[in-house]
């Protein structure tokens, strides 16, 4: 499938983007669009289902398929600085959240729920996990109580 | 921007939901207890400290609606508790 070509991004079911790079998935593969040139930089991870920028990483969240006919969520990254690709965690269930520079989810072994964050920056990109534990929502700032605009 | 998340631990005898600030992640001394007995599976939505959620009973799967203020310890309130009907909560735009 052609994405972007000539401006046309039909096939694009996700995009996402920074700063000098479009990011966009057709489901199986995901495409980064840079001056005219289109490149495949994620594949063979099953379906993916969704994208997000956070920080220097592309994040998406894929499936396969189990042997009991079920899907199995994982999260994994593609560093947008060096290309480097690499998995965050597997047995995603709920709360995929990017916030504060961080990657929230809670995964499960199907027995019981754990509470992960993944650190988008500093030396160990390891998920910090709390057992036992799950994500029950997150609440934001209201308008009039965050910082004023600097111009 | 975040305020914060909402975190339940399970345990044997009854759940505890927190209320943890992004810069308290790593502090569990500072997240604030907002106290949660029931054997419910809860989601909570909304923006500021003032939130509704859903709690979907563990025994009988109906869900019933939940208050909590995260700015106060020990708020989390039924606003049904009919284990028997299934509720869920609205939102208007």
């Amino acid at each position: 499938m052609s994405l972007l070509t000539g401006g046309d991004c039909s096939g694009w079911k996700e995009m996402s983007a920074d700063e000098e790079k479009v990011f966009g998935t057709d489901g199986s593969k995901i495409y980064s669009y840079s001056n005219g040139s289109l490149n495949e930089i994620v594949s063979d991870v099953g379906d993916v289902w969704s994208i997000g920028i956070l920080g220097n990483y592309l994040i998406y969240l894929s499936s396969s398929s189990t042997l009991t006919g079920g899907l199995s969520f994982s999260l994994g990254y593609y560093d947008v600085r060096d290309g480097t690709l690499g998995s965050i965690d597997d047995g995603v269930v709920s709360l995929y959240l990017t916030a504060d520079k961080k990657l929230f989810y809670t995964k499960s072994d199907g027995t019981s729920p754990t509470a992960c964050y993944w650190p988008a920056s500093g030396s160990s990109l390891s998920p910090v996990c709390f057992t036992n534990s799950y994500w029950a929502g997150f609440t934001s700032l209201p308008v009039s109580l965050r910082a004023p605009l600097t111009v | 921007m975040i305020k914060g998340l909402l975190l339940v631990k399970k345990a044997t005898e009854e759940d505890t939901l927190y209320f943890v600030e992004p810069e308290n992640l790593e502090n569990e001394s500072a997240w604030r207890f907002l106290e949660f007995d029931k054997d419910f599976i809860l989601g909570f939505y909304g923006v500021g400290n003032c939130l509704l959620g859903q709690g979907a009973n563990s025994q009988s799967g109906n869900e019933d609606v939940f208050f909590v203020d995260t700015d106060r310890e020990n708020s989390p309130l039924n606003v049904t508790d009919t284990p028997s009907e299934d509720e869920e909560v609205g939102f208007m735009e």
